[in-house]
């Protein structure tokens, strides 16, 4: 017979074109930079892919079930035809597992078919589109051979057989080295082994960027060469389903951004390819097909256009939605640190915003001992070398807004209730730096952290409270890098904890009107803290109606990652459509804890629901006690 | 609408020396709203300040702007004559034509150049006529305005020319001995004595004098043919609309009330004032992103500011600070920029704005002076 | 051709007006940029004082390239040097107003008379015309206020001063900061440092007082007329026709001779 021995031939045919498309697309991985690993990472991958991946897959319980059948029916049959064939061993028991394999594959191809049908919009068509033909060609072709080999059926159907198995074996074996769809499959096992933040696999929200050695001239990513070999390795792993594009909120706003897109123009530089065959949706207002890159060819403007770069508010709700773990806020910022770092080309008001950081330590370019006007009133005690305080108050740039300062007399005026042994910082506060850092500003954002960490490092205190989530974000996660450790607790953090030591007595809030909660981006999926500010409204027996987008996956405000001052145009503002989702809940008051949120969700036009920071809703409830 | 008027208890008012002063439009036909008539009527004739014979001469020079002076250029002249011993005589040099009396601001002596308008760049010219006087009155001090309208420029020639490392620019404060001026970008008062040339910045010095001056009008000297080595290239047109707010120095700026974008335009162009926005008609796409007034988009400091429709939020209101005339087009009295307005008028934006577009078009066709009116 | 003449940016040290931290003096940097597009690599950036001052690094990170510092002592008089060091340069091009110290904006000026040569102040833009056998003539346009705007051509050589509204993009690339260099120059001159008038400082925390003449006013009349002019808040008017509310508007644009007509 010469049907199990074509099978054998084919499996190793089919192995040595995946060895020589793996070897020439790792070719193009090591065109980035170097990056310490061992191969005992591949040990990792088991749990990663069923535990880690999973968790994120498992949120759409269809193609979740799709893929365990098609991805697991594939790997259960091809393990056995490496065995059974690959081997020679040629025993009929497991051609009947194989059969079976088989059998689960085409069930699960038949649900990859019936999706695409009529897919959602943010799957991308083009090449996509033939997987379940090919894939099901593979499970039909192998079931025939492998059933039909004892008995000799006719020549002809046999020949059908081999070619259906043929094509398919020839998606699966093609796909990394032609990048195509099925490339995915490799690319992503190993993006598992390899990914460049691995603390993500030990339980860690790893949100921290990573700082650039600008002593050693590191100056962001220009060309796709710049990013490190794991990035680009990461890149290849996307499946292009979309859900970071349904995420987007700059996308959602009609700005130039789709994160599904800009991985894909990663991959076509990386490659050396246009975004010709690329079948989703575009960046808004973007045509497809005129842009081209390379591994050592500048990104901006012939591969992504700056805008693009600039649209993003650094949210990390793609990051979050992402399937394949893949990191494109760290893109988007090492692209954004080149644009400012080696060309200074930054757009709207935000080389203003930049310079006053480098010259006044504010945002603003305000007097730095202005920060702490709003509490000359309150008799709060600013923070002095040598004399012990439980906790600082770290006010952030909040403090210059007239709005905000509501919320921080709020905040202060509780903490008193609660007799909290805190100070203000005064003139010593200097601007984190979180805003220089997303727009791309390394070296300020350096400059700024080493004073903070000098000025804090000159006072003694058990922890910093802070009612900016980026402000938080900034001391909690990134200043750790450049020396010191704090414990930062958010308000809405230390209010619950005091409400729940008793410390502070909430009483039933005066607030009857319908209320959701907005989670900041920053508090909410940059440090996983979404239940004290959910608890404290609880306490003031307030129901939370819940917008549909909430806690990790959370609406953005349009606020983070300096967009309000890149301000790419859009067909609609950013804080437009999350008080829409506000509205779709009936609520009438949208409680916030973060200084970016209240300032984009008043800034909305016309009727509005009223914007109340949790703080102020507790210090209401003081109010009314007394 | 009942025949009744009836008039809000509450009605917004003013505090004078008289006690409360409400303020009803329409009570007795408008009459009761005529600015600045109480100081008219206490007009009284004011002495002079100075002796007959001046021993010494302070100079002040300035170019004048359609036949009148600024108010910066008035002040340079007010305080050649504050500064003026009783036998120190004041000359006023205007560059330019002169329509109006000076004799108020102290001036004895008006020298007016017609020739050297302000909208011709000939330093050189005016150096040499300027020269020519310096060496004919050798003035103990000089004064003029610190501006971008040619003045500052002239100043700054003249000081060079006479190497005087002690002149004094933008000079925010000044005695008979002393000047002060800012340095470091503003953070510290410099005070040094009184130099020659003074270069005054505006603001400084209170132009409402309890003297006047002689007020002789004297012929320029004359002055042999000069060759200009700048050639003027003549002004660029400018369209008013079109220019950067924090240029303008009349803007009319609409806010969540301004329905109709065109009525504001037409008001604008009218008024030959720039259009600025509040956040809000931004946000809601009406106007550009480069229009927005207010903490989050420009600061202004215009000289008169129309606000229409426009609520006044805190951080619109920052971006006003240093407007002079603020003057409010709203519907609701209790609107905060009505606290920051000069003059308020209650009610409907577009009708209004119609209304006033009129008025305009007819004040300017039948070039009524205000003069007239009175 | 470009380089047929030479231009060369003066640039000072400045300090942010509210924090007086170091940084590149605003308008100097728009000169700067304004001298880039003119003469591109061509351009000389030179600051007469210490090599040492940290606003050259700002300098650096706008794209100065290299620095050439000619060194002057504090309360020395730059004019004479830098007349001398600058003597056979085209086109002197700086910001109209240094933001430390005076800031009095003579020094464009009094080099202007040191070399004999025009000045053009309130420059927003500059282009050159001509060729290098008929001669240079720089075409300048003028920042006049009011969004007013004049053109005027001057033959070179001459100093050009900078308005800030000068429309340049001030880009700043850390990396250029770490790549330029400062360069010292020897001293052209020996200058006696000038005999100034002395100033004394005062921090200015307070409002300057406005020159007022004495009016022979009682105590009393004094008070009153402050009172009736710190009495806040503005007129408002309710009830009329339009018309009549119309009339309000202009009636008070031509009492504060707001309008010209």
């Amino acid at each position: 017979m010469w049907v199990a021995p074509a099978v054998t031939v084919l499996f190793w045919v089919s192995v040595a074109t995946l060895a020589i498309g793996l070897a020439r697309r790792s070719v193009l991985w090591r065109a980035g930079r170097a990056v310490p690993f061992t191969w005992f990472d591949l040990l990792t991958v088991p749990k990663r892919y069923f535990v880690d991946l999973h968790h994120v897959v498992a949120r759409d319980p269809y193609i979740a079930k799709t893929h365990i059948a098609t991805a697991g029916g594939a790997i259960a049959a091809l393990s056995l035809v490496a065995l059974n064939y690959g081997l020679g061993i040629y025993a009929r028991v497991l051609d009947w597992g194989i059969l079976l394999a088989a059998a689960v594959m085409l069930a699960g191809t038949y649900f990859v078919w019936a999706r695409r049908r009529e897919p959602p919009q943010r799957l991308s068509r083009g090449a996509w589109n033939r997987l379940p033909y090919s894939l099901a060609a593979f499970a039909i072709g192998l079931a025939i051979l492998v059933m039909a080999a004892p008995q000799a059926l006719s020549l002809a159907i046999a020949v059908l057989a081999l070619l259906l198995l043929l094509v398919g074996s020839a998606e699966l074996a093609l796909g990394i080295g032609t990048g195509s769809p099925m490339k995915h499959a490799v690319a992503g096992l190993l993006h598992l082994a390899f990914h460049p933040r691995p603390e993500r696999f030990s339980g860690v929200r790893s949100t921290a960027l990573s700082p650039l050695a600008l002593a050693n001239r590191e100056f962001g990513v220009a060309k796709p060469s710049d990013f490190l070999w794991t990035e680009l390795l990461s890149f290849d792993a996307c499946v292009e389903c979309g859900k970071c594009e349904q995420s987007c909120p700059a996308f959602a706003a009609g700005q130039p951004l789709n994160p599904k897109k800009l991985i894909q123009d990663l991959v076509a530089g990386l490659s050396s390819s246009s975004d010709v065959a690329y079948a989703g949706r575009p960046y808004p207002g973007v045509a497809i097909g005129i842009h081209r890159g390379a591994p050592d060819q500048p990104i901006v403007p012939k591969l992504i256009e700056a805008e693009t770069v600039w649209s993003c508010t650094t949210c990390r709700a793609c990051v979050e939605e992402c399937p394949m773990l893949i990191e494109h806020v760290d893109a988007v910022v090492g692209m954004r640190r080149s644009l400012n770092l080696m060309q200074g080309d930054i757009p709207g008001t935000a080389p203003e915003t930049l310079s006053n950081l480098r010259e006044t330590g504010t945002q603003g370019g305000y007097a730095k001992s202005a920060r702490y006007n709003w509490a000359i009133d309150l008799n709060v005690p600013e923070a002095q070398p040598g004399k012990p305080v439980d906790l600082l108050l770290f006010a952030g740039e909040g403090a210059f807004d007239m709005r905000y300062q509501r919320t921080l007399r709020a905040l202060v005026k509780s903490l008193k209730a609660a007799r909290v042994d805190f100070a203000i910082l005064g003139a010593r506060e200097c601007d984190t730096g979180d805003t220089a850092r997303r727009l791309g500003d390394e070296a300020t954002f350096q400059a700024l952290a080493k004073q903070n960490i000098a000025m804090l490092a000159s006072l003694d205190f058990k922890r910093i409270v802070t009612s900016d989530p980026h402000v938080l974000h900034s001391l909690r996660n990134e200043y750790t890098a450049f020396g010191d450790n704090y414990i930062v607790v958010h308000h809405t953090a230390l209010l619950a904890e005091l409400a729940s030591q008793g410390k502070l007595k909430l009483g039933k809030a005066a607030e009857t009107r319908t209320l959701t909660y907005h989670d900041p981006c920053y508090l909410g999926r940059y440090n996983g803290e979404t239940e004290a500010p959910r608890e404290i409204l609880r306490r003031l027996g307030i129901e939370v109606r819940e917008m549909q987008r909430s806690g990790l996956r959370g609406r953005c405000c349009g606020g983070g990652g300096g967009a309000p001052l890149t301000d790419i145009p859009g067909k609609q503002r950013i804080p437009d459509i999350r008080m829409n989702d506000a509205r779709e809940v009936g609520a009438d008051v949208i409680a916030v804890a973060c200084p970016q949120c209240t300032a984009m969700l008043e800034g909305v036009a016309n009727t509005r629901a009223e914007i109340l920071d949790i703080a102020e809703l507790v210090a209401s409830s003081l109010e009314a006690q007394q | 609408m009942s025949g009744v008027k009836r008039i809000d208890p509450r009605r917004p008012y003013r505090l004078s020396p008289s006690g409360l002063r409400r303020i009803v439009l329409g009570e007795s036909s408008g009459a009761g709203l005529r600015f600045g008539a109480i100081a008219h009527s206490h007009e009284k004739v004011k002495p002079r300040r100075a002796h007959e014979l001046a021993k010494f001469w302070h100079m002040a020079i300035a170019h004048s702007n359609r036949g009148r002076l600024d108010d910066h250029a008035r002040e340079a002249v007010a305080a050649a004559a504050i500064i003026a011993t009783l036998d120190t005589g004041v000359v006023a040099v205007i560059l330019g034509e002169l329509h109006e009396d000076i004799a108020a601001l102290g001036a004895d002596r008006i020298v007016v150049i017609p020739e050297l308008d302000v909208a011709r760049f000939q330093p050189m010219r005016e150096e040499a006529v300027v020269q020519a006087l310096l060496d004919e009155y050798r003035p103990t001090h000089v004064f003029m305005p610190d501006n971008m309208l040619g003045d500052g420029d002239l100043g700054r020639r003249l000081i060079a020319k006479h190497d005087d490392s002690k002149a004094a620019t933008q000079v925010v404060e000044l005695d008979r001995q002393h000047v002060s001026v800012r340095w470091n970008g503003g953070a510290v008062f410099a005070k040094s004595i009184l130099p020659r040339f003074l270069l005054l910045a505006p603001g400084a010095v209170d132009t409402d004098l309890p003297f006047v001056g002689r007020g002789e009008t004297m012929s320029p000297p004359q002055i042999s043919n000069v060759t200009e080595i700048y050639n003027d290239l003549g002004l660029e047109p400018t369209e008013m609309s079109n220019i950067a707010l924090e240029e303008a120095d009349f803007i009319v700026s609409a806010g969540n009330g301004v329905r109709n974008v065109e009525t504001i335009d037409t008001l604008a162009r009218t008024l030959g004032a720039a259009v600025g926005a509040s956040r809000v008609a931004v946000d809601e796409g009406k106007f550009p992103r480069d229009k927005q007034i207010g903490a989050s988009g420009k600061t202004v400091s215009a000289t008169t500011y129309f606000a229409i429709g426009i609520s006044g939020a805190v951080q619109h209101l920052q971006g006003i600070k240093s407007c002079r005339h603020v003057i409010a087009i709203n519907r609701d009295a209790g609107a905060p920029i009505v606290k920051r307005a000069d003059l308020t008028i209650i009610g409907d934006a577009e009708e209004l704005m119609q209304a006033l577009i009129t008025r305009v078009e007819q004040a300017r066709n039948q070039g009524e002076a205000a003069e007239v009116e009175r | 051709m470009r380089d047929t003449f030479t231009v060369a940016a003066l640039i000072s040290a400045g300090r942010h007006p509210v924090s007086g931290t170091p940084r590149a003096c605003h308008v100097d940097a728009v000169a700067m940029a304004l001298g880039r597009w003119i003469a591109g690599d061509a351009l000389r950036v030179v600051h007469a004082g210490a090599a040492e001052e940290p606003s050259l690094q700002d300098y650096l990170a706008l794209g100065a390239g290299t620095i050439e510092v000619l060194p002057i002592g504090a309360g020395n008089d730059p004019v004479p040097e830098l007349a001398t060091y600058l003597r056979d340069v085209d086109i002197i091009i700086t910001g109209n107003n240094a933001e430390r110290g005076r800031g009095s904006g003579l020094l464009p000026y009094a080099l202007a008379e040191a070399l004999k040569r025009p000045v053009v102040s309130n420059a927003l833009d500059v282009r050159l015309a001509g060729s290098a056998e008929a001669g240079w003539n720089a075409e300048i346009r003028q920042f006049l206020p009011k969004g007013q705007r004049r053109r005027i051509a001057c033959p070179l050589p001459l100093v050009i001063s900078v308005h800030p509204r000068a429309q340049v993009e001030l880009k700043y690339a850390y990396a250029r900061r770490v790549s330029g260099r400062i360069e010292i120059v020897a001293s052209q001159t020996t200058a006696a440092p000038v005999i100034a008038p002395e100033w004394t400082m005062e921090t200015a925390s307070r409002r300057p007082v406005r020159l007022k003449a004495q009016d022979g006013k009682s105590a009393h009349a004094r008070m009153q007329s402050a009172i009736v002019s710190e009495a806040k808040g503005g007129v408002v008017a309710f009830e009329g026709t339009t018309v009549d509310k119309a009339q309000v508007m202009l009636n008070y644009l031509r009492e504060h001779r707001l309008v010209d007509f």
